[in-house]
């Protein structure tokens, strides 16, 4: 009876262990973002100026064991002013909230084009590695104040905000809220206009998902904390290039915080009025 | 109360046929020949003193009732259920609720010790089977991967059992016939040696309204050669090498909503199958060594028109090309009281497949321009070609490793008995998917429309996927004898089973559909990983159960009830919309319970009366597609209720021309089956009868028989394909006769 239960008693052990399986994602996580990639907006807290300039090289690099290293170069303040900043001896965590990698530089000293030394506080790096639909979008976001005079943020020109879209259908009062729908903003400094490309667009339950809208060539406006845009009429364009004029947007505005909230809206072919509350590049989270 | 429990098991069965005697020959046919079957070689060969639910058919049943498939055991065994649908190459096996359409089975399935891996191809005739073994519940400890749900073990008849030549004859309704001629002999006493021919072609049950062709028609041919050697009184060697070929038109759905089978393009399947089996057993002084070698090869080619309508929507083809090796070694041993089982199993496979999806022109028009012209009024599109071709290539790689172990120690009447399985899987899918086609984009806010644009449809996507998983497989059993003899006792196990996950490469075609679409601007992308891949499904399987006999062992039979808790269950869906290839998707968690009651009664040597009853409760717990909520639901394609009966009736009559003459009547029942997640559509429990008369003279057999003698209309699977539903009609009333021919020579 005893050897009964000495091999019963081995069995617990067994049952309490769990099996195991997993996929193998391929993953890679992108530390080097060129001058393309980004836009540098400053706003200057002593004249009030607002600029959005040319963007910057930046190089991350994060190990195993929370060190890390920030390099940006050439970064542009407007009004004729650049810094270069070298950290090579940092640490980085992880966001909690939104689990993206973050390095917080309180002081560092940063270099200018007439090699003088600015002095750079409150540096802040935040950078998100995802997929959406299948590809490779890492988000980016960077804020620090340059001698107590520049509040500067780094920003990708082409920021996707996620949210939640509700659409009122004007004739019968129908509301369909979706959180699959999400916003591309791709800014064009030269121009001072910005695509709102629209993803996974649904404007009632019904409707089946479009895969891509284009709004094209929405003026923008820069303000003190992010950017305004709007727009009377526009007719989206479709991912093969033909315009879809039964989508006509019309009364689109948005108001976008950097480092906090977008909020948007538009009426789509006369006859659902859509709002948007999004946070920009899924790293605030701030909906 | 002993006196009570034949006459309470009578009065379940009204009608009973001799099919099921599960305990009376089989231990000693088996232990005094030395045949080696893999169940011997891994447990205790009476099944009925060992402490899982099981049921044997032996040759005289399977002669009985014609058996030469696995998928006419379903009902004979309680909660057993293998619908008969599509083609050769659907074999969807059903037990306690716990079971598979697609990709990996539930049930294991090894012939002559040979663990078929695929269980397209499970279903082939085989001529002279010896006996089947129907083993219920996990099996995972000693069989490994997908035997969730249970094990059927065939075995064939070996030379050293039977000499002589048999042949069979056979003609029945739908001008189906088969024709058998098989060769067993001793070349030494040590040497035997059997080689069977077979063939059997049908013209179907059913017609194509459209072409008025044969559905369901068939022509089918093997040959089965065995050898099996005993060179000293402590080796044992058999090898069993098959080849069959089979040539089938399928398919016979039938629209729900015209009643009628109705579609424009080919339907076929074709499969060339290779299996080698071979085994080798010495038995030492202190434990016996065995090992088993398999090799399997597929060829198959399976088109199907995948609307089933007449109209030139698509078609799809899947040619493979299969192999796979395995190998298993076991060693066992006793010492007194103890007695325990060790081994290691390890297998590769590997399938190419190229896997074409074309288009026709309705295809296009309505799930493609017509689709996209819907919401793009203003530029509508026209496509190149009125065919469109999306063509796929995969290569799936798969090997697997484990150890496992069983011990078992008995005091008295009691036995208690442990076992544990460690097994390792890696599964990868190399896919190639391509398309080169185009469409015109037309301004239609002028008069005329005018040419916008041309694009064109590019796509060569290549990938690479990889999973592995690594799975502990314990069991734990105890028993206890409480009558005079072995084949009394009760007990209870506990066990945990496992499904393999995988990729589902038939997904392949609604993945590269959404893709154009979304070149387009309409649908959202689908994640090939997402949609393709799935994980296993595991399952705790508690159990109860007895076996009993009394009248002298004239009645035998065996009851269980059992509980089981399935998580990551793999089901198989028809996504919404206007897609037609299924997914499988792990469906949350779903439990499942009943009973089982099984019994044989010889009250004399003329008469043989058989039940079976198998009570299956299986619903999900929780499962939720992210549109609907099917929580409380019944688990399609599982059958609440299995009935099996039967009695056979032996009249001598001393005749100059006739030896005996045997009348057996038969009646299945199956139900209710639910067959989608939302329990919106079901067929009823439904009973068939059967019936055949025998002519016995020595060498000879005459049997006129009939199925389905009450004409009774079922179904035995449904779909939903781009909106549509289609049923498969079960097989209606047949009748045929068949000439059995036995010169044995010893």
């Amino acid at each position: 009876m005893k050897k009964i239960f000495s091999l019963l008693a081995i069995f617990a052990i067994a049952v309490t262990l769990s099996s195991c399986d997993k996929d193998e994602p391929e993953t890679s996580f992108k530390t080097d973002f060129a001058p393309a990639d980004t836009y540098v907006y400053t706003v200057n807290s002593q004249s009030g100026d607002v600029s959005l300039a040319d963007g910057c090289s930046v190089s991350l690099k994060f190990d195993s064991n929370g060190n890390a290293s920030v390099k940006m170069d050439a970064v542009n303040l407007g009004g004729g002013v650049m810094v270069w900043i070298d950290c090579p001896d940092e640490k980085w965590t992880i966001d909690t909230k939104t689990g993206a990698r973050s390095i917080v530089i309180p002081q560092t000293p940063a270099r200018t084009a007439g090699y003088t030394v600015a002095t750079v506080t409150n540096l802040t790096i935040k950078c998100l590695d995802r997929a959406i639909d299948g590809a490779y979008l890492p988000a980016l976001q960077i804020t620090m104040t340059v001698d107590n005079q520049y509040n500067v943020r780094v920003i990708q020109r082409s920021m996707v905000a996620f949210g939640e879209t509700s659409v009122t259908t004007k004739r019968t009062g129908d509301v369909f809220t979706t959180k699959d729908t999400y916003y591309g903003i791709l800014l064009d400094r030269i121009n001072m206009t910005a695509d709102v490309i629209i993803r996974n667009a649904k404007f009632a339950a019904n409707m089946p998902a479009q895969t891509r809208l284009t709004v094209p060539d929405v003026p923008v406006t820069l303000t003190a904390t992010g950017y305004t845009l709007s727009a009377a009429s526009v007719v989206p364009i479709a991912p093969n290039g033909s315009p879809r004029p039964e989508y006509e947007v019309t009364d689109l505005t948005a108001t976008g915080v950097y480092g906090g909230r977008l909020d948007l809206s538009f009426t789509v072919a006369g006859a659902f009025d859509l709002s948007a509350r999004l946070s920009e590049d899924g790293i605030i989270g701030n909906n | 109360m002993r006196e009570l429990l034949p006459i309470a098991l009578l009065s379940l069965s009204f009608f009973s046929a001799g099919r099921l005697s599960a305990d009376v020959a089989e231990p000693d046919s088996v232990l005094s020949l030395r045949e080696v079957s893999v169940t011997a070689l891994k447990q205790p060969a009476r099944l009925s003193v060992q402490p899982v639910a099981s049921t044997t058919v032996t040759a005289d049943e399977v002669s009985r009732f014609n058996i030469v498939t696995m998928k006419q055991v379903s009902e004979i065994a309680p909660n057993l259920y293998i619908p008969e649908y599509g083609s050769r190459m659907t074999s969807s096996i059903y037990v306690r609720g716990i079971g598979a359409r697609i990709d990996q089975p539930a049930v294991g399935l090894n012939v002559d010790n040979v663990p078929f891996l695929n269980k397209d191809n499970y279903d082939f005739d085989i001529v002279d089977i010896d006996r089947i073994e129907v083993f219920r519940g996990p099996q995972s400890v000693l069989y490994g991967r997908n035997t969730m749900g249970g094990l059927i073990s065939i075995y064939t008849l070996s030379p050293f059992k039977y000499q002589g030549v048999r042949a069979t004859g056979e003609y029945g309704s739908a001008n189906s016939a088969k024709v058998s001629v098989g060769g067993y002999a001793l070349l030494t006493p040590e040497l035997g040696m059997s080689l069977i021919g077979y063939y059997t072609r049908t013209d179907g049950f059913f017609k194509n309204e459209y072409n008025n062709a044969d559905v369901g028609a068939e022509s089918q041919g093997s040959v089965r050669w065995k050898t099996a050697w005993r060179p000293s009184d402590a080796v044992s060697v058999e090898n069993v090498a098959a080849v069959s070929v089979s040539r089938q038109s399928g398919y016979p759905y039938e629209s729900v909503e015209s009643g009628r089978i109705n579609y424009n393009d080919t339907c076929f399947y074709r499969r060339t199958g290779v299996t080698d089996g071979l085994t080798v057993k010495w038995e030492g002084p202190h434990f016996t060594l065995s090992g088993i070698t398999s090799f399997q090869y597929i060829n198959d080619n399976m088109t199907l028109d995948q609307d089933f309508l007449p109209e030139r929507y698509f078609t799809l083809t899947q040619r493979r090309h299969e192999w796979a090796f395995t190998q298993d070694v076991i060693a066992t041993g006793k010492a007194g009281r103890y007695e325990w089982t060790a081994g290691a199993f390890g297998f590769y496979k590997r399938s190419s497949m190229g896997a074409p999806v074309t288009f026709g022109e309705q295809g296009i028009e309505n799930l493609i321009t017509g689709h996209y012209n819907k919401y793009s009024p203003y530029y509508p599109i026209a496509w190149d070609d009125d065919t469109f071709l999306l063509d796929s290539y995969f290569t799936t790689p798969t090997w697997g490793a484990a150890l496992y172990h069983q011990s078992s120690y008995s005091v008295d009447r009691l036995t208690a008995s442990v076992g544990l399985r460690l097994d390792y899987e890696r599964a990868s899918l190399n896919y190639h998917s391509m398309t080169n086609a185009g469409y015109t984009i037309y301004n239609a806010t002028v008069n005329p429309p005018e040419v916008f644009s041309h694009v064109p449809v590019e796509i060569d996507d290549r990938g690479k996927l990889h999973r592995h998983d690594l799975q502990l497989l314990p069991r734990i059993t105890v028993s206890y004898r409480w009558g005079a003899t072995p084949s009394e006792n009760v007990y209870l196990s506990v066990a945990k089973g496992y499904k393999a996950g995988g990729y589902n490469t038939q997904m392949f075609s609604d993945v590269l559909q959404q893709r154009v679409m979304a070149m387009m601007g309409l649908a959202m992308n689908y994640d090939v990983d997402k949609i393709v891949s799935y994980r296993p499904e595991k399952s705790w399987n508690w159990e109860a159960g007895v076996h009993f006999s009394a009248h002298e062992g004239r009645l035998r039979g065996s009851a269980a009830v059992f509980y089981i808790d399935c998580r990551d269950q793999q089901l198989t869906m028809f996504p919404e919309g206007t897609t037609t290839g299924r997914i499988m998707t792990n469906a949350g968690k779903t439990r499942s319970y009943g009973l089982e009651v099984a019994a044989v009664y010889r009250p004399t040597d003329r008469w043989i009366l058989t039940a079976s009853y198998g009570l299956t409760n299986a619903k999900f717990r929780e499962f939720n597609n992210g549109k609907s909520d099917f929580s409380g639901n019944r688990v399609p394609y599982a059958p609440a209720n299995t009935l099996f009966g039967g009695v056979t009736y032996i009249q001598p009559l001393g005749l100059s021309w006739l030896d005996n003459v045997s009348i057996t009547c038969s009646a299945r029942g199956v139900g209710d089956i639910y067959w989608d997640e939302g329990n919106t559509v079901k067929q009823p429990f439904y009973g068939l009868l059967g019936a055949s008369v025998r002519l016995n003279k020595g060498d000879y057999a005459l049997d006129i028989w009939g199925e389905n003698l009450t004409g009774t209309k079922y179904s035995t699977f449904y779909f939903v394909s781009m909106g549509n539903s289609f049923l498969q009609r079960g097989r209606p009333r047949t009748w045929g006769a068949t000439i059995r021919l036995n010169f044995k020579t010893t």
